[in-house]
């Protein structure tokens, strides 16, 4: 036996008794749908080199961790008070666990929260429903170990014409220390015409190394507006891979943020599906990389129906021996006449042992469409560093204002002021010179 | 203040200067003038750290240092201020924010203190006012969308702000209509003191209308080929720079017989 089959093997050995310890495991279609999807994680096996959307990301530092399922830690207040956002009700997930104590919210009629583990029981149909996609349809290894896995995460419906005041948090925070794998599912439903903010935050103290799978699937309704921030902050031990699925119907608007600051392997897999007319979709994403992190954008930007739009815009800062990679496909189908779509993804390498692989691509069956893309791989402008140094800047507080000035923009994008000031500070926190920085932008 | 001695200076082995030999003491105003290319941005970039310039031979001594062993950000600690001919955009990073920067570091190198937040608006408030910088420039990433005259009104605002000992312009009447020329003029004019040089690179007579210089210089072909007062720029706005090509002829020529 070779040594990844070895490697799938232990994973299923070690994760396959917990089956059994599952919320809702006495229902049996969800038995067997866990089982069916664990068999489905060995029979794909770990992704390789050959795998094509994983081509330039190795998985090997995550297979040989030999997880087992992550249990929640006591946690209180006051470890995750740093990481709360002010003015939203928050709902907080420990180790992929939902913790009633640690979150806030008031019941309203706009909007609904409901935990994956707790619905199993009260509404297994509705899980049902809910669990549609087939096991086979898993995009990877670990997507199907996700779904083997399948414990708990947040279900949120906003109601139809509900205008949702409060931005609502969900606060995922990681704990423990024993490389174990935190599975999550979300769901979030934007009714009719409603509107609504919500962040995802996926957190971890810096000596936490588990393996978070999150899949988060939505649905926008006609005429609903999303907007929806990411922010991926995991500890620089922990592996973070995540499946993003959005549909989109007619006239709605989504605006994604997806941030991802931490994790040593980060993967985030988007796909937005634009399927009814009129929707339109804005993404502003931010990827930091440092030490040897890597992380991973795979993005399908699918328009399916006419005369919608789509505008994305990436932006990667990548340090020290770090790297990144971003694909992002816009995709338009021959009935998606009059489609406007542009994606832009624009990378700072600030070393010269950093790397980027990027491939922005268009693939397009219709004739009457505006689609643009580019990608820019560049260092810091000698120009501009000479500029700030002949007004008194030193040169190294000069590359390091420009680094940031350089996503400047991108963070000046996000509308909720708690989330924008908590990402700058973070990543000015980040770069050597901070205090200097801060008193510049 | 400003000795340059015998300057070569050559761009990825291309010469660009070629023997530059120039004084300048406090308190005076010199002026450069020369065709596209002479080498005129090159001096200035050169003079205020610019990288990429190889030293074939020569000297600059400024203020009785070896200028060219100083970064850019420490000439300018000391005192010299280039107005760029393009001045660079730099989304993201504030204007006035680089201002109080750059002048906190000044202070700081000659043992000062921090200037206080009162004190900087005030200061920033009145030096925009002298240049008729409209304070809406001020809270804007620095020369971001700024009209190319809003963009040397900018760098003269700095100027005033930074208060340099040798301040070098570079082209900064280049583009700029009638009033903005006034504008930056009075700017320059406001500042002019015994404890101040100015080096006045420009491509025409018309500033010195408004400004009037020292000395004037010639610099053609990465050389000073004329030197004098200020009736040698009504001539060059006569005569044009025609005559230094004939005139460089003769000297090659002369070079080689
Ligand atoms: N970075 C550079 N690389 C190569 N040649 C350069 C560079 N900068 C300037 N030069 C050349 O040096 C000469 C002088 O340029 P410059 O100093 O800009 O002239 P001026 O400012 O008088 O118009 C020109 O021939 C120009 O092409
Ligand atoms: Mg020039």
């Amino acid at each position: 036996m070779n040594a990844a089959l070895k490697q799938i093997d232990a994973w299923q050995t070690s994760l396959a008794p917990t089956l059994p310890t599952l919320p809702g495991n006495d229902i049996d279609w969800l038995a067997q749908r866990r089982s069916e999807a664990l068999t489905q994680f060995s029979d794909i096996g770990f992704p390789t080199r050959k795998t094509e959307a994983w081509k330039y990301v190795a998985t090997h530092a995550i297979a040989k961790t030999t997880p087992a399922l992550s249990q929640s830690t006591i946690v209180d207040s006051t470890q995750i008070a740093q990481w709360r956002l002010d003015d939203c009700d928050e709902i907080v997930f420990v180790d992929g666990l939902y913790h009633e104590g640690l979150s806030h919210f008031t019941a309203n009629a706009n909007i609904d929260i409901k935990s994956l583990a707790e619905s199993f029981e009260h509404s297994p149909d509705k899980i049902k429903a809910l669990l549609s996609q087939d096991i086979s349809d898993a995009n990877d290894a670990f997507d199907a170990l996700n779904q083997a896995l399948l414990r708990d995460g947040a279900i949120v419906t906003i109601a139809d014409g509900a205008v949702v005041e409060r931005p609502l948090h969900l606060l995922f925070v990681s704990t423990n220390t024993d490389n174990s794998v935190t599975p999550i599912n979300n769901w979030i439903f934007a009714g009719k015409n409603s509107q609504c903010n919500i962040v995802e935050t996926y957190i971890g103290a810096d000596t936490t190394n588990n393996l978070t799978l999150s899949r988060t699937t939505i649905n926008v309704a006609d005429n609903a507006e999303l907007t929806h921030y990411r922010s991926q902050r995991e500890s620089k031990q922990a592996f973070h891979l995540a499946e993003l699925t959005v549909k989109q119907n007619r006239d709605s608007r989504y605006n994604a943020y997806p941030i991802a600051l931490g994790s040593a392997i980060a993967r985030v897999n988007v796909e937005i599906i634009l399927a009814g007319k009129n929707a339109n979709c804005t993404v502003n994403g931010l990827y930091l990389t440092k030490d040897k992190q890597v992380s991973d954008h795979h993005i399908k930007m699918y328009h399916a129906v006419p005369h919608c739009t789509s505008d994305q815009l990436f932006k990667g800062v990548m340090d020290d021996s770090s790297r990144a990679v971003f694909n992002g496909l816009i995709l338009v189908d021959k009935d998606a006449q009059k489609t406007q779509a542009d994606l832009s993804n624009r990378n700072l390498l600030v070393s010269k042992f950093a790397d980027i692989n990027t491939k922005p691509e268009l693939e397009i069956y219709a004739d009457d469409v505006k689609c643009s893309h580019g990608a820019t791989i560049g260092q810091l402008n000698e120009q501009s560093i000479f500029y700030l140094q002949s007004r008194g800047v030193a040169r190294d507080q000069a590359e390091h204002l420009l680094t940031y000035a350089f996503i400047n923009d991108v963070i000046n994008r996000i509308q909720l002021d708690a989330l924008r000031k908590q990402i700058a500070a973070l990543i000015i926190g980040r770069l050597p010179d901070s205090e200097f920085i801060r008193e510049l932008v | 203040m400003l000795s340059i001695k015998d300057l070569h200076v050559s761009i990825a082995g291309k010469p660009i200067l070629k023997g530059i030999n120039l004084e300048v003491k406090a308190g005076e105003v010199h002026a450069i003038m020369g065709p596209n290319g002479s080498g005129k941005s090159t001096l200035s970039q050169l003079l205020a750290g610019r990288d990429g310039y190889t030293i074939d031979s020569g000297s600059v001594t400024y203020k009785d240092q070896d200028l060219l062993e100083l970064a850019p950000e420490e000439r300018s600690w000391e005192g010299i201020f280039l107005a760029f001919q393009y001045p660079v955009e730099i989304p993201g990073v504030n204007n006035t924010y680089l201002l109080r920067a750059g002048l906190n570091a000044i202070r700081k190198h000659h043992g000062q203190d921090e200037v206080s937040a009162v004190d900087f608006l005030k200061l920033v408030r009145e030096k925009a006012k002298l240049v008729e910088l409209d304070e809406s420039f001020l809270s804007r990433s620095v020369n971001q969308g700024f009209s190319g005259g809003e963009k040397k009104r900018n760098e003269i605002f700095q100027m005033a702000v930074l208060e340099p000992s040798l301040a070098i312009l570079d082209e900064t009447d280049s583009g700029l209509d009638i009033d903005a020329l006034r504008v930056v003029a009075e700017g320059v004019n406001k500042l002019r003191s015994e404890e101040r040089a100015f080096i006045l690179i420009t491509h025409y007579q018309r500033l010195l209308d408004y400004i009037e210089p020292d000395f004037v210089h010639v610099l053609s072909d990465g050389q000073i080929q004329r030197s004098g007062d200020k009736t040698l720029a009504l001539e060059l706005e006569r005569e044009g720079y025609a005559w230094l090509d004939t005139e460089t002829d003769i000297a090659s020529e002369a070079g080689a017989a």
